[in-house]
């Protein structure tokens, strides 16, 4: 079953690749010139590189439609349903602070980064949140900024 | 010879400037405190800071970065040893009598083992780093683009030999990391390359964005599906001092750790994993009695670590006279020179004398305070090891958005880390290593850069690379390595040795 689970996991990716491979290696060489032999154009190495994929993420895919799978897998896999929760909010964390922290600053920006991805885990309570939020927002920038110097705007400045 | 005595009197006279000695110790302490924390690796510590860094001087980053990796490596035989949680794979073999011994109440004497262990190893390979790399450059310098071609296609398939799992899948991963590397505008032309017309993508997509993504934010997407375990149980470590008897039996095994270590970090894809697993089989054979191993045997934790030790400071050889990275932390350490306008290399020795021996000379320094500093803080990074993962994984989170976001000034390359978050976590769903795309990332421009300048110089004639007798020789090994991957007896054999 597992090994089932596996090899199709390892088609569906070595095609994922190979597509991947394809498409990037069809629109280089309608881009970008390939130049001659003596004086390699931009696009030939981008190409050369998408065809090598192409191969590879065939051989993956023929590989997981041939080979036995190893044994059962250690129970990974992408599970796309579990996944939605803690991606979408540490991945929306990290798009918030990049939206926010020029207009907000860095202090703000922070304490929505850290609520957001705190979240993100079911079993952080309430009360932690806000704790966590409070010190990391001060204590992290305070440490790039006041101590290291980075060029970061605080607090958001009134126009 | 005396070339390397005289480059390390100069490494000395740099490194001990008090500047630099702080940022040796910040970046050991930093290293140590960020390593130990479960769940975070010396590839992660390493990323995570590497924005600490980006404000110093060249010479300055590396020695605290090269602080950051050794001090992250000791964190990690910390938490091996009393938790029986490996940051990573060069400390797995740690954990097998390490935590043993913590078991049966002697994780002090494993600790303060490991830790000497270190600095014996430290002290041999920094004297063969100094001796080793002068001669690496000056055959180096001699390489033509042919040459160097070559050897970065040996380099990267050397890197995933010994990587773990698939072999065709981490192929394919140093191929899409050479992709994600040409994105940007080409040198040579001009031309914006699959940027798709965004143009903070034009300098290329972001090296500290893609790091964190992938090493950060992936591996913290993983967890968080999985099973979140916490800190666990620490167990007492007790005294520190190791019996005398304990210090016999180890002396050994560290002398040769230290040599086995020193050896096979050379090699591309050699590294601290393979070093620590090597000197443990040794061990293992040599003993008289091999059934204790695994069951508290104290060569078993002071032959690895000295090897695994040996090893991280001699894969910094190629790196700094080849530019080759060995593997994915060294990648990081070439971002890093790279963000610095550094281009590692042969020159680097002659062109930056200061930045090449400050940091060799730092590496002692640097493992000397580890051993006087750690061993009294031991207490203090048990205590961390405690921190549940829900406090730890936003501080992640935030300090690589404050990261990012300070190296570049750039909203776009929040976009990038997320992106390469998700694709962090779906790569390492479906079981492909992460750790060769970065590799090739990093590597993808100057390997179109060699090839151009080859072709350019054959007059478009590719059989260049097999009529230049380096590069042939250089190629010939690839081969060789790539027909030893494809036997099944070696596969048997390289699937024998990660089982054990």
């Amino acid at each position: 079953m597992a090994s089932n689970i596996r090899r199709t996991e390892d088609l569906a990716s070595g095609l994922a690749l190979a597509a991947l491979g394809a498409a990037a290696g069809a629109f280089i060489v309608a881009s970008y010139p390939l130049g001659t032999a003596r004086q390699l154009g931009p696009g030939a190495m981008p190409a050369l590189v998408a065809l090598i994929l192409v191969v590879l993420g065939g051989v993956i895919a023929v590989r997981g439609l041939w080979e036995q799978g190893h044994g059962a897998g250690d129970g990974a896999g992408l599970d796309l349903r579990a996944a939605l929760r803690p991606a979408g909010l540490i991945l929306g964390a990290i798009l918030l602070f990049g939206g926010l922290v020029d207009w907000l600053g860095v202090v703000p920006a922070s304490a929505i980064a850290v609520i957001g991805s705190a979240l993100a885990s079911r079993r952080t309570r309430k009360r932690e949140i806000a704790a966590l939020a409070a010190v990391l927002a001060v204590a992290v920038p305070a440490l790039f900024v006041g101590i290291l110097g980075m060029p970061l705007r605080i607090w958001p400045t009134l126009h | 010879m005396m070339d390397s005595l005289g480059g390390i009197a100069h490494g000395l006279s740099i490194a001990a400037s008090p500047a630099n000695l702080l940022y040796c110790l910040a970046g050991a302490l930093l290293g140590t405190f960020v390593g130990v924390l479960p769940g975070v690796g010396p590839l992660l510590t390493i990323a995570l800071l590497l924005p600490f860094t980006f404000s110093l001087e060249p010479t300055g980053a590396l020695i605290m970065l090269a602080g950051i990796y050794y001090g992250a490596q000791y964190g990690g035989s910390t938490t091996s040893i009393l938790l029986n949680m490996p940051g990573e794979t060069s400390s797995v073999v740690t954990c097998i009598d390490g935590h043993a011994m913590a078991r049966q109440g002697r994780g002090g004497p494993a600790l303060a083992v490991a830790a000497i262990g270190s600095f014996v190893a430290g002290t041999l390979s920094t004297g063969i780093v100094a001796f080793f790399a002068p001669v690496l450059a000056g055959v180096a310098i001699r390489f033509g683009p042919a040459d160097y071609f070559s050897l970065m296609v040996l380099g990267l398939v050397g890197a995933i030999v010994l990587a773990q799992g698939s072999f065709v899948k981490a192929l394919a991963m140093i191929v899409l990391g050479l992709l994600f590397g040409l994105v940007g505008t080409d040198v040579n032309s001009g031309e914006q390359r699959l940027t798709f017309g965004i143009q903070a993508l034009a300098d290329g997509i972001g090296f500290v964005p893609v790091a964190l993504g992938v090493f950060g934010i992936g591996e913290i997407i993983r967890i968080l599906i999985g099973q979140e375990r916490d800190g666990g149980r620490v167990i007492p470590h007790g005294s520190l001092m190791p019996s005398r008897q304990e210090l016999r039996a180890s002396s050994g095994a560290i002398a040769r750790g230290s040599v086995i270590g020193s050896a096979l970090g050379l090699l591309p894809g050699g590294g601290a994993a393979l070093a620590a697993f090597a000197s443990y089989t040794v061990e293992k054979k040599l003993a008289r009695d091999p059934s204790r191993f695994g069951r508290g045997a104290i060569e078993g934790v002071a032959g690895p670590e000295s090897a695994n030790n040996a090893a991280a400071q001699t894969s910094f050889i190629p790196l700094l006279t080849l530019g080759l990275p060995s593997n994915a932390v060294m990648a990081l350490m070439i971002g890093a020179l790279m963000l610095h306008g550094i281009t590692p290399g042969p020159r680097i020795m002659q062109a930056e004398p200061d930045l090449f021996w400050g940091v060799v000379a730092s590496m002692w320094i640097g493992n000397a305070m580890l051993i006087v500093l750690n061993l009294p803080l031991v207490g203090l990074w048990v205590r961390l090891l405690r921190v549940p993962y829900r406090f730890l994984y936003p501080t992640i989170v935030l300090v690589s958005c404050i990261g990012v976001y300070g190296v570049s000034n750039s909203a776009f390359d929040l976009v990038t880390t997320a992106v390469f978050g998700l694709l962090g976590w779906v790569l390492q769903s479906l079981r492909f290593e992460p750790a060769p795309l970065l590799l090739g990332f990093v590597l993808g421009p100057m390997m179109e850069e060699n090839l151009r300048r080859a072709m350019i110089l054959s007059r478009g004639d590719p059989t260049v690379f097999l009529r230049e007798p380096i590069s042939l020789a250089l190629l010939v090994l690839t081969g060789l390595l790539l027909a030893a991957i494809i036997l099944p007896t070696v596969r048997r054999n390289r699937e024998r040795v990660f089982a054990e």
